[in-house]
Protein backbone atom coordinates (compact mmCIF):
# COMPACT_ATOMS: atom_id res chain seq x y z
CA UNK A 1 0.00 0.00 0.00
CA UNK A 2 1.34 3.40 -0.66
CA UNK A 3 2.07 6.22 1.86
CA UNK A 4 -0.58 8.58 0.53
CA UNK A 5 -3.14 5.78 1.27
CA UNK A 6 -1.36 5.11 4.83
CA UNK A 7 -1.40 8.69 5.48
CA UNK A 8 -4.51 9.62 4.26
CA UNK A 9 -6.02 6.44 6.74
CA UNK A 10 -4.81 7.59 9.62
CA UNK A 11 -5.73 11.64 8.84
CA UNK A 12 -9.42 10.55 8.40
CA UNK A 13 -9.53 8.06 11.29
CA UNK A 14 -7.79 11.25 13.53
CA UNK A 15 -10.72 13.46 12.44
CA UNK A 16 -13.29 11.73 13.25
CA UNK A 17 -11.74 11.02 16.66
CA UNK A 18 -11.37 14.74 17.07
CA UNK A 19 -14.45 15.53 15.70
CA UNK A 20 -16.39 12.98 17.89
CA UNK A 21 -14.47 14.12 21.05
CA UNK A 22 -14.67 17.53 20.37
CA UNK A 23 -18.97 17.15 19.41
CA UNK A 24 -19.73 14.80 22.27
CA UNK A 25 -18.49 17.18 24.88
CA UNK A 26 -20.19 19.94 23.90
CA UNK A 27 -23.23 21.90 22.69
CA UNK A 28 -22.45 21.93 19.37
CA UNK A 29 -24.01 18.92 18.86
CA UNK A 30 -27.56 20.89 19.05
CA UNK A 31 -28.10 24.12 17.20
CA UNK A 32 -27.40 28.05 18.47
CA UNK A 33 -28.26 30.72 18.66
CA UNK A 34 -31.76 31.08 18.59
CA UNK A 35 -32.17 34.31 20.73
CA UNK A 36 -30.10 37.34 19.71
CA UNK A 37 -29.39 40.61 22.35
CA UNK A 38 -28.15 43.70 21.40
CA UNK A 39 -26.65 45.31 24.34
CA UNK A 40 -25.27 48.31 26.08
CA UNK A 41 -24.27 49.24 29.24
CA UNK A 42 -23.76 52.28 31.87
CA UNK A 43 -21.00 52.51 34.22
CA UNK A 44 -22.23 54.19 37.20
CA UNK A 45 -20.22 55.95 40.15
CA UNK A 46 -21.10 57.79 43.47
CA UNK A 47 -18.65 60.23 44.72
CA UNK A 48 -16.60 57.32 46.04
CA UNK A 49 -16.11 55.05 43.19
CA UNK A 50 -17.84 52.96 40.88
CA UNK A 51 -20.99 51.33 42.30
CA UNK A 52 -22.78 49.39 39.57
CA UNK A 53 -23.27 48.36 36.34
CA UNK A 54 -26.39 49.02 34.12
CA UNK A 55 -27.34 46.52 31.47
CA UNK A 56 -29.73 47.14 29.02
CA UNK A 57 -30.77 44.18 26.46
CA UNK A 58 -32.78 44.64 23.75
CA UNK A 59 -33.83 41.13 22.25
CA UNK A 60 -34.64 40.22 18.73
CA UNK A 61 -37.94 40.99 17.26
CA UNK A 62 -39.03 37.56 17.19
CA UNK A 63 -38.09 36.16 20.58
CA UNK A 64 -39.67 39.76 21.97
CA UNK A 65 -42.70 38.99 20.40
CA UNK A 66 -42.33 35.06 21.81
CA UNK A 67 -42.38 37.00 25.51
CA UNK A 68 -45.04 39.90 24.65
CA UNK A 69 -47.09 37.10 23.47
CA UNK A 70 -47.09 35.35 26.76
CA UNK A 71 -46.72 38.18 28.97
CA UNK A 72 -48.59 40.83 28.03
CA UNK A 73 -51.90 39.70 28.96
CA UNK A 74 -54.07 42.58 28.41
CA UNK A 75 -52.37 42.99 24.54
CA UNK A 76 -51.44 47.12 24.97
CA UNK A 77 -47.77 46.53 23.72
CA UNK A 78 -46.87 47.74 27.38
CA UNK A 79 -45.49 46.28 30.34
CA UNK A 80 -47.42 46.80 33.65
CA UNK A 81 -45.72 46.47 36.74
CA UNK A 82 -47.76 42.89 37.30
CA UNK A 83 -46.77 41.68 33.73
CA UNK A 84 -43.20 42.70 34.04
CA UNK A 85 -43.29 40.75 37.89
CA UNK A 86 -44.51 37.53 35.66
CA UNK A 87 -41.54 38.17 33.25
CA UNK A 88 -38.67 38.12 35.88
CA UNK A 89 -40.51 35.25 37.27
CA UNK A 90 -40.82 33.28 34.30
CA UNK A 91 -38.23 34.54 31.65
CA UNK A 92 -35.50 35.83 34.28
CA UNK A 93 -34.76 34.73 37.20
CA UNK A 94 -33.62 31.32 35.42
CA UNK A 95 -30.87 32.92 34.48
CA UNK A 96 -29.33 33.14 37.92
CA UNK A 97 -28.23 29.45 37.20
CA UNK A 98 -26.33 31.16 33.94
CA UNK A 99 -24.95 34.31 36.37
CA UNK A 100 -27.41 36.39 34.63
CA UNK A 101 -24.87 36.26 31.28
CA UNK A 102 -22.68 38.56 33.53
CA UNK A 103 -18.85 37.86 34.08
CA UNK A 104 -17.09 40.18 35.97
CA UNK A 105 -13.31 40.56 36.85
CA UNK A 106 -11.85 42.82 39.41
CA UNK A 107 -8.54 43.85 39.54
CA UNK A 108 -7.78 40.40 37.97
CA UNK A 109 -10.10 38.56 40.70
CA UNK A 110 -13.07 36.93 39.40
CA UNK A 111 -16.51 37.98 41.33
CA UNK A 112 -19.39 35.97 40.70
CA UNK A 113 -22.22 37.42 39.78
CA UNK A 114 -25.13 36.13 42.02
CA UNK A 115 -27.58 38.83 42.22
CA UNK A 116 -28.60 41.76 39.85
CA UNK A 117 -30.92 44.21 41.18
CA UNK A 118 -33.89 46.78 39.93
CA UNK A 119 -35.21 44.66 37.19
CA UNK A 120 -37.37 46.25 34.81
CA UNK A 121 -38.59 45.29 31.45
CA UNK A 122 -40.69 47.74 28.44
CA UNK A 123 -41.55 47.30 25.19
CA UNK A 124 -39.61 49.94 22.76
CA UNK A 125 -40.69 51.90 19.89
CA UNK A 126 -39.38 49.26 17.91
CA UNK A 127 -41.48 46.40 19.21
CA UNK A 128 -38.43 44.98 20.85
CA UNK A 129 -38.13 43.63 24.38
CA UNK A 130 -35.90 45.56 26.82
CA UNK A 131 -34.60 44.10 29.65
CA UNK A 132 -32.65 46.29 32.14
CA UNK A 133 -31.00 45.11 35.38
CA UNK A 134 -27.89 46.13 38.01
CA UNK A 135 -25.49 44.46 38.55
CA UNK A 136 -23.36 45.63 41.72
CA UNK A 137 -19.84 45.90 41.57
CA UNK A 138 -18.84 48.04 44.34
CA UNK A 139 -14.84 49.24 44.02
CA UNK A 140 -13.78 52.37 45.72
CA UNK A 141 -11.59 55.10 43.54
CA UNK A 142 -8.27 55.40 44.95
CA UNK A 143 -5.05 57.02 43.19
CA UNK A 144 -3.97 53.94 41.24
CA UNK A 145 -5.81 52.09 38.23
CA UNK A 146 -8.80 49.78 39.25
CA UNK A 147 -8.69 47.30 36.39
CA UNK A 148 -12.30 45.90 35.97
CA UNK A 149 -13.62 43.38 32.75
CA UNK A 150 -16.95 42.95 32.39
CA UNK A 151 -18.19 40.26 30.05
CA UNK A 152 -21.39 39.45 29.20
CA UNK A 153 -22.13 35.92 27.46
CA UNK A 154 -24.14 33.14 27.22
CA UNK A 155 -21.52 29.79 27.89
CA UNK A 156 -24.19 27.49 26.26
CA UNK A 157 -25.00 30.06 23.51
CA UNK A 158 -27.99 29.63 23.21
CA UNK A 159 -28.20 33.16 23.30
CA UNK A 160 -25.73 35.43 21.31
CA UNK A 161 -24.98 38.97 22.92
CA UNK A 162 -23.81 41.85 20.95
CA UNK A 163 -23.25 45.00 21.91
CA UNK A 164 -24.71 47.68 20.45
CA UNK A 165 -22.98 49.82 17.68
CA UNK A 166 -23.91 53.43 18.47
CA UNK A 167 -22.74 54.52 21.99
CA UNK A 168 -22.59 50.94 23.62
CA UNK A 169 -21.49 52.18 26.92
CA UNK A 170 -22.21 55.81 28.61
CA UNK A 171 -20.84 56.88 31.88
CA UNK A 172 -22.79 57.98 35.06
CA UNK A 173 -21.72 60.30 37.40
CA UNK A 174 -18.03 59.80 36.74
CA UNK A 175 -16.57 63.04 36.61
CA UNK A 176 -14.34 62.66 39.76
CA UNK A 177 -12.39 59.81 38.11
CA UNK A 178 -9.87 59.46 35.56
CA UNK A 179 -11.80 56.50 33.31
CA UNK A 180 -10.94 54.71 30.47
CA UNK A 181 -13.07 51.83 28.69
CA UNK A 182 -12.95 49.78 25.93
CA UNK A 183 -14.12 47.01 24.40
CA UNK A 184 -12.75 44.08 22.46
CA UNK A 185 -12.48 39.87 22.57
CA UNK A 186 -11.45 38.81 26.68
CA UNK A 187 -8.56 36.65 24.63
CA UNK A 188 -8.13 34.95 28.24
CA UNK A 189 -11.13 33.27 27.88
CA UNK A 190 -12.83 31.05 25.81
CA UNK A 191 -16.53 29.82 25.49
CA UNK A 192 -18.83 27.58 23.78
CA UNK A 193 -15.92 25.00 24.50
CA UNK A 194 -13.20 26.96 23.09
CA UNK A 195 -14.55 28.76 20.11
CA UNK A 196 -14.82 31.77 20.60
CA UNK A 197 -13.42 34.65 22.71
CA UNK A 198 -16.35 36.64 24.35
CA UNK A 199 -16.62 40.57 23.51
CA UNK A 200 -16.04 42.49 27.21
CA UNK A 201 -16.15 45.38 28.26
CA UNK A 202 -12.51 46.67 30.12
CA UNK A 203 -12.57 49.80 32.32
CA UNK A 204 -9.56 51.17 34.20
CA UNK A 205 -10.41 53.95 36.74
CA UNK A 206 -8.85 56.04 39.41
CA UNK A 207 -9.40 59.29 41.29
CA UNK A 208 -8.22 62.50 39.10
CA UNK B 1 -3.91 -15.51 7.42
CA UNK B 2 -4.81 -13.83 10.49
CA UNK B 3 -2.88 -10.56 9.73
CA UNK B 4 -5.19 -9.70 6.40
CA UNK B 5 -8.11 -8.78 9.49
CA UNK B 6 -6.31 -7.23 12.15
CA UNK B 7 -6.90 -3.94 12.68
CA UNK B 8 -3.58 -1.89 12.51
CA UNK B 9 -1.97 -1.36 16.27
CA UNK B 10 -2.29 2.51 16.61
CA UNK B 11 -6.11 2.94 15.33
CA UNK B 12 -6.33 0.12 17.80
CA UNK B 13 -4.92 2.25 20.49
CA UNK B 14 -6.69 5.58 19.84
CA UNK B 15 -10.44 3.70 19.54
CA UNK B 16 -9.35 3.17 23.33
CA UNK B 17 -8.23 6.31 24.37
CA UNK B 18 -11.51 7.43 22.58
CA UNK B 19 -13.28 4.90 24.44
CA UNK B 20 -12.00 5.80 27.44
CA UNK B 21 -12.23 9.87 27.07
CA UNK B 22 -15.87 9.22 26.47
CA UNK B 23 -16.50 7.26 29.82
CA UNK B 24 -14.81 10.35 31.56
CA UNK B 25 -16.35 13.06 30.00
CA UNK B 26 -18.34 15.36 31.42
CA UNK B 27 -22.18 15.38 30.70
CA UNK B 28 -22.12 19.36 29.62
CA UNK B 29 -24.70 19.68 27.20
CA UNK B 30 -27.54 21.79 27.25
CA UNK B 31 -29.92 23.02 24.99
CA UNK B 32 -33.00 24.66 27.07
CA UNK B 33 -33.98 27.91 26.67
CA UNK B 34 -31.89 29.32 29.82
CA UNK B 35 -34.22 32.27 29.88
CA UNK B 36 -37.55 29.88 30.48
CA UNK B 37 -36.03 26.43 31.46
CA UNK B 38 -34.57 25.24 35.18
CA UNK B 39 -31.66 24.36 33.43
CA UNK B 40 -28.14 25.18 34.44
CA UNK B 41 -24.70 25.24 33.13
CA UNK B 42 -22.10 27.08 32.78
CA UNK B 43 -18.86 25.75 30.50
CA UNK B 44 -16.61 28.26 29.88
CA UNK B 45 -13.07 27.20 30.14
CA UNK B 46 -9.81 29.41 30.51
CA UNK B 47 -7.95 27.77 27.97
CA UNK B 48 -6.96 29.89 25.49
CA UNK B 49 -8.08 29.21 21.75
CA UNK B 50 -7.58 30.11 18.56
CA UNK B 51 -10.15 31.76 17.08
CA UNK B 52 -13.24 30.74 15.02
CA UNK B 53 -14.17 33.58 12.68
CA UNK B 54 -16.37 31.36 10.76
CA UNK B 55 -18.15 30.01 13.84
CA UNK B 56 -18.83 33.83 14.79
CA UNK B 57 -19.16 35.29 10.57
CA UNK B 58 -22.06 32.19 10.89
CA UNK B 59 -23.33 33.76 14.33
CA UNK B 60 -23.22 37.59 12.80
CA UNK B 61 -25.11 36.69 9.17
CA UNK B 62 -27.68 34.64 11.07
CA UNK B 63 -28.27 37.85 13.40
CA UNK B 64 -28.31 39.99 10.15
CA UNK B 65 -30.71 37.90 8.39
CA UNK B 66 -32.73 37.63 11.36
CA UNK B 67 -33.68 41.23 11.60
CA UNK B 68 -34.25 41.32 7.79
CA UNK B 69 -36.73 38.48 7.96
CA UNK B 70 -38.68 40.35 10.31
CA UNK B 71 -38.37 43.48 8.32
CA UNK B 72 -39.21 41.91 5.46
CA UNK B 73 -42.55 40.35 7.41
CA UNK B 74 -43.58 43.52 8.34
CA UNK B 75 -43.21 44.92 4.66
CA UNK B 76 -44.79 42.55 3.09
CA UNK B 77 -47.74 42.30 5.03
CA UNK B 78 -48.49 45.79 4.72
CA UNK B 79 -47.41 46.18 1.12
CA UNK B 80 -48.38 43.04 -0.49
CA UNK B 81 -45.99 42.72 -3.17
CA UNK B 82 -45.31 39.54 -4.83
CA UNK B 83 -41.55 40.51 -5.37
CA UNK B 84 -41.52 41.73 -1.26
CA UNK B 85 -42.70 37.80 -0.71
CA UNK B 86 -40.37 36.34 -2.79
CA UNK B 87 -37.37 38.34 -1.58
CA UNK B 88 -38.90 37.43 1.81
CA UNK B 89 -39.13 33.88 0.83
CA UNK B 90 -35.19 34.04 -0.08
CA UNK B 91 -34.07 35.58 2.47
CA UNK B 92 -35.58 32.74 4.69
CA UNK B 93 -34.24 30.03 2.16
CA UNK B 94 -30.56 31.70 3.07
CA UNK B 95 -31.18 31.70 6.71
CA UNK B 96 -32.12 28.45 6.90
CA UNK B 97 -29.19 27.43 4.77
CA UNK B 98 -26.91 29.39 7.25
CA UNK B 99 -28.40 28.60 10.53
CA UNK B 100 -28.18 24.50 9.33
CA UNK B 101 -24.19 25.16 8.95
CA UNK B 102 -23.86 25.94 12.61
CA UNK B 103 -23.61 23.74 15.15
CA UNK B 104 -26.53 20.80 15.14
CA UNK B 105 -29.60 20.16 13.05
CA UNK B 106 -27.92 16.45 13.57
CA UNK B 107 -25.55 16.27 11.25
CA UNK B 108 -23.21 14.93 13.08
CA UNK B 109 -25.52 12.05 13.82
CA UNK B 110 -26.43 11.96 10.10
CA UNK B 111 -22.87 11.47 9.29
CA UNK B 112 -22.02 8.87 11.57
CA UNK B 113 -25.39 7.26 10.46
CA UNK B 114 -23.60 7.21 7.04
CA UNK B 115 -20.49 5.49 7.95
CA UNK B 116 -22.15 2.60 9.96
CA UNK B 117 -24.97 2.22 6.46
CA UNK B 118 -24.64 1.16 3.04
CA UNK B 119 -25.82 4.13 1.08
CA UNK B 120 -26.16 5.39 -2.58
CA UNK B 121 -26.62 8.97 -3.48
CA UNK B 122 -30.83 9.09 -3.59
CA UNK B 123 -31.22 7.36 -0.20
CA UNK B 124 -28.66 10.26 1.69
CA UNK B 125 -30.29 13.27 -0.27
CA UNK B 126 -33.50 11.46 0.97
CA UNK B 127 -32.32 11.21 4.29
CA UNK B 128 -30.71 14.80 4.91
CA UNK B 129 -34.39 16.30 3.64
CA UNK B 130 -35.99 14.12 5.48
CA UNK B 131 -34.20 15.79 8.87
CA UNK B 132 -34.72 18.85 7.62
CA UNK B 133 -38.50 19.10 6.84
CA UNK B 134 -39.26 16.79 9.74
CA UNK B 135 -37.07 19.32 12.31
CA UNK B 136 -39.34 22.14 10.53
CA UNK B 137 -43.04 19.99 10.89
CA UNK B 138 -42.42 19.27 13.82
CA UNK B 139 -41.93 23.18 15.30
CA UNK B 140 -44.66 23.94 13.25
CA UNK B 141 -46.81 21.03 15.16
CA UNK B 142 -46.00 22.16 18.46
CA UNK B 143 -46.81 25.87 17.85
CA UNK B 144 -50.16 24.95 16.32
CA UNK B 145 -50.34 22.28 19.25
CA UNK B 146 -49.80 24.80 21.83
CA UNK B 147 -51.64 28.36 20.47
CA UNK B 148 -54.38 26.61 19.30
CA UNK B 149 -55.20 23.31 20.49
CA UNK B 150 -54.03 23.80 24.31
CA UNK B 151 -54.39 27.65 25.02
CA UNK B 152 -50.85 27.37 26.83
CA UNK B 153 -48.24 30.12 27.10
CA UNK B 154 -45.54 29.05 24.67
CA UNK B 155 -42.23 30.47 26.08
CA UNK B 156 -42.30 28.05 29.59
CA UNK B 157 -44.29 25.07 27.89
CA UNK B 158 -41.98 25.02 24.44
CA UNK B 159 -39.71 23.61 26.44
CA UNK B 160 -40.99 20.72 28.35
CA UNK B 161 -42.34 19.60 25.26
CA UNK B 162 -39.02 20.09 23.58
CA UNK B 163 -37.59 18.26 26.52
CA UNK B 164 -39.87 15.28 25.93
CA UNK B 165 -39.22 15.11 22.32
CA UNK B 166 -35.31 15.04 22.91
CA UNK B 167 -35.84 11.84 24.96
CA UNK B 168 -37.82 9.81 22.52
CA UNK B 169 -35.15 11.33 19.74
CA UNK B 170 -32.29 10.60 21.32
CA UNK B 171 -33.59 7.31 22.92
CA UNK B 172 -34.23 6.04 19.59
CA UNK B 173 -31.11 7.34 18.17
CA UNK B 174 -29.49 5.28 20.86
CA UNK B 175 -31.34 2.29 20.06
CA UNK B 176 -30.68 2.04 16.38
CA UNK B 177 -27.25 2.87 16.86
CA UNK B 178 -27.13 -0.29 18.98
CA UNK B 179 -28.67 -2.51 16.50
CA UNK B 180 -26.50 -1.23 13.59
CA UNK B 181 -23.55 -1.60 15.93
CA UNK B 182 -24.75 -5.05 16.64
CA UNK B 183 -24.86 -5.63 13.39
CA UNK B 184 -22.17 -4.38 11.92
CA UNK B 185 -20.06 -6.50 14.80
CA UNK B 186 -22.13 -9.82 13.41
CA UNK B 187 -21.20 -8.44 10.04
CA UNK B 188 -17.59 -8.21 10.42
CA UNK B 189 -17.20 -11.54 12.96
CA UNK B 190 -19.04 -13.56 10.05
CA UNK B 191 -16.63 -12.07 7.28
CA UNK B 192 -13.71 -13.05 9.40
CA UNK B 193 -14.88 -16.23 10.05
CA UNK B 194 -15.69 -17.10 6.80
CA UNK B 195 -12.38 -15.66 5.31
CA UNK B 196 -14.50 -13.13 2.78
CA UNK B 197 -12.58 -10.73 1.27
CA UNK B 198 -15.36 -9.97 -1.64
CA UNK B 199 -18.63 -8.47 -0.27
CA UNK B 200 -22.06 -10.41 -1.45
CA UNK B 201 -24.55 -8.72 -3.00
CA UNK B 202 -27.33 -7.04 -0.78
CA UNK B 203 -30.32 -9.03 -0.52
CA UNK B 204 -34.04 -6.90 -1.83
CA UNK B 205 -34.96 -7.81 1.62
CA UNK B 206 -32.27 -6.45 3.30
CA UNK B 207 -32.11 -3.12 1.48
CA UNK B 208 -36.24 -3.02 2.14
CA UNK B 209 -34.59 -3.14 5.74
CA UNK B 210 -31.85 -0.64 5.93
CA UNK B 211 -34.74 1.81 4.01
CA UNK B 212 -36.98 1.58 7.05
CA UNK B 213 -34.26 1.49 9.34
CA UNK B 214 -32.92 5.12 7.03
CA UNK B 215 -36.32 6.24 7.46
CA UNK B 216 -36.30 5.92 11.25
CA UNK B 217 -32.99 7.45 11.31
CA UNK B 218 -34.33 10.24 10.17
CA UNK B 219 -37.42 10.82 11.61
CA UNK B 220 -36.12 10.13 14.95
CA UNK B 221 -33.46 13.16 14.27
CA UNK B 222 -35.76 15.24 12.61
CA UNK B 223 -38.46 14.83 15.45
CA UNK B 224 -37.08 17.34 17.75
CA UNK B 225 -38.71 20.69 17.07
CA UNK B 226 -36.38 23.38 15.35
CA UNK B 227 -36.65 26.86 17.33
CA UNK B 228 -35.92 28.62 14.45
CA UNK B 229 -39.35 27.59 13.41
CA UNK B 230 -40.97 28.10 16.35
CA UNK B 231 -39.63 31.53 16.84
CA UNK B 232 -41.22 32.63 13.16
CA UNK B 233 -44.14 31.21 13.16
CA UNK B 234 -44.80 32.64 16.56
CA UNK B 235 -44.04 35.58 15.03
CA UNK B 236 -46.36 35.81 12.03
CA UNK B 237 -49.06 34.27 14.33
CA UNK B 238 -48.59 37.45 16.66
CA UNK B 239 -49.56 39.40 13.52
CA UNK B 240 -52.17 36.60 12.20
CA UNK B 241 -50.84 35.35 10.12
CA UNK B 242 -50.46 31.79 10.11
CA UNK B 243 -50.06 30.07 6.60
CA UNK B 244 -47.34 33.11 5.89
CA UNK B 245 -45.52 31.59 8.59
CA UNK B 246 -46.08 27.62 7.53
CA UNK B 247 -44.82 28.91 3.63
CA UNK B 248 -41.15 30.55 5.50
CA UNK B 249 -41.21 27.84 8.03
CA UNK B 250 -41.05 25.64 4.48
CA UNK B 251 -38.67 27.98 3.41
CA UNK B 252 -35.84 27.49 6.49
CA UNK B 253 -36.17 23.56 5.72
CA UNK B 254 -35.46 23.86 2.49
CA UNK B 255 -32.38 25.68 3.30
CA UNK B 256 -31.57 23.61 6.23
CA UNK B 257 -32.42 20.73 3.76
CA UNK B 258 -29.90 21.87 1.42
CA UNK B 259 -26.94 22.64 3.99
CA UNK B 260 -27.74 18.92 5.64
CA UNK B 261 -27.76 17.27 2.73
CA UNK B 262 -24.49 19.08 0.98
CA UNK B 263 -22.86 17.38 4.15
CA UNK B 264 -23.97 13.95 4.00
CA UNK B 265 -23.47 14.39 0.46
CA UNK B 266 -19.82 15.25 1.16
CA UNK B 267 -19.36 12.50 3.97
CA UNK B 268 -20.53 10.21 1.17
CA UNK B 269 -18.04 11.04 -1.47
CA UNK B 270 -15.52 11.30 1.32
CA UNK B 271 -16.15 7.38 2.63
CA UNK B 272 -16.68 6.02 -0.94
CA UNK B 273 -13.36 7.51 -1.79
CA UNK B 274 -11.78 6.02 0.66
CA UNK B 275 -12.88 2.37 0.75
CA UNK B 276 -12.58 2.11 -2.99
CA UNK B 277 -8.71 3.70 -2.92
CA UNK B 278 -8.18 0.83 0.34
CA UNK B 279 -10.09 -1.79 -1.62
CA UNK B 280 -7.52 -1.82 -5.13
CA UNK B 281 -4.64 -0.77 -3.07
CA UNK B 282 -4.55 -4.01 -0.62
CA UNK B 283 -6.69 -6.92 0.75
CA UNK B 284 -5.79 -6.09 4.33
CA UNK B 285 -8.15 -2.97 4.25
CA UNK B 286 -11.04 -4.82 2.55
CA UNK B 287 -13.19 -4.90 5.56
CA UNK B 288 -12.26 -1.34 6.55
CA UNK B 289 -15.93 -0.67 5.39
CA UNK B 290 -17.28 -3.09 7.92
CA UNK B 291 -14.98 -1.12 10.66
CA UNK B 292 -15.94 1.89 9.17
CA UNK B 293 -19.44 0.88 9.72
CA UNK B 294 -18.90 -0.46 13.13
CA UNK B 295 -17.01 3.07 14.40
CA UNK B 296 -20.22 4.64 12.68
CA UNK B 297 -22.85 3.05 14.62
CA UNK B 298 -20.86 3.12 17.89
CA UNK B 299 -20.72 7.12 17.79
CA UNK B 300 -24.56 6.88 16.70
CA UNK B 301 -24.90 4.39 20.35
CA UNK B 302 -22.52 7.03 22.12
CA UNK B 303 -23.86 10.25 20.91
CA UNK B 304 -27.26 8.87 21.44
CA UNK B 305 -27.21 7.95 24.56
CA UNK B 306 -25.09 11.01 26.07
CA UNK B 307 -27.69 13.41 25.04
CA UNK B 308 -30.43 11.29 26.14
CA UNK B 309 -29.12 11.16 29.80
CA UNK B 310 -27.90 14.80 29.66
CA UNK B 311 -32.05 15.50 28.80
CA UNK B 312 -33.27 13.72 31.67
Amino acid sequence: MNLFLKISIKCIIIFLIIISVVLVNSDILRAHPHVFITQCIDIIFDNKGMTDIKVYWSFDEMFSSMIIGDYDKNNNKKLESDEIINIKNGAFNNLKNFNYFSFLNINDIKTKVQEVNNFSARINKNKRLVYEFLVPCKVAAGKKFHKISFATYDSTYYTALIFTKNQPIELINSDPFEVKTNISEDKSTSIFYNTVHPWTLFIDFRLK
Amino acid sequence: MDIIYRFPTKINKILIYFIFFLLISPLYINAQNPFTSNSNNNNNSQIIPPKNPIFIKLVLWQHELREKISAMIHDAVEHKKITTFLILFSVTFLYGAIHAAGPGHGKFIALSYLFSSSSNYLKIILFGNIIAFFHAASGIFIVILLKYILHKTLSGTLDEISQTTELISYGLITILGFGLFIISLIDLLKSKKNNQYIENEQNPLDLKTDFKSTIIMALSIGLVPCPAVVLIMLFCLSMGFIFLGAVLSFCIAAGMALTITCVVILGQFFKDTIINACKKQDRAFFSIEKYIKMFGSFLIMTIGSFLFISTI
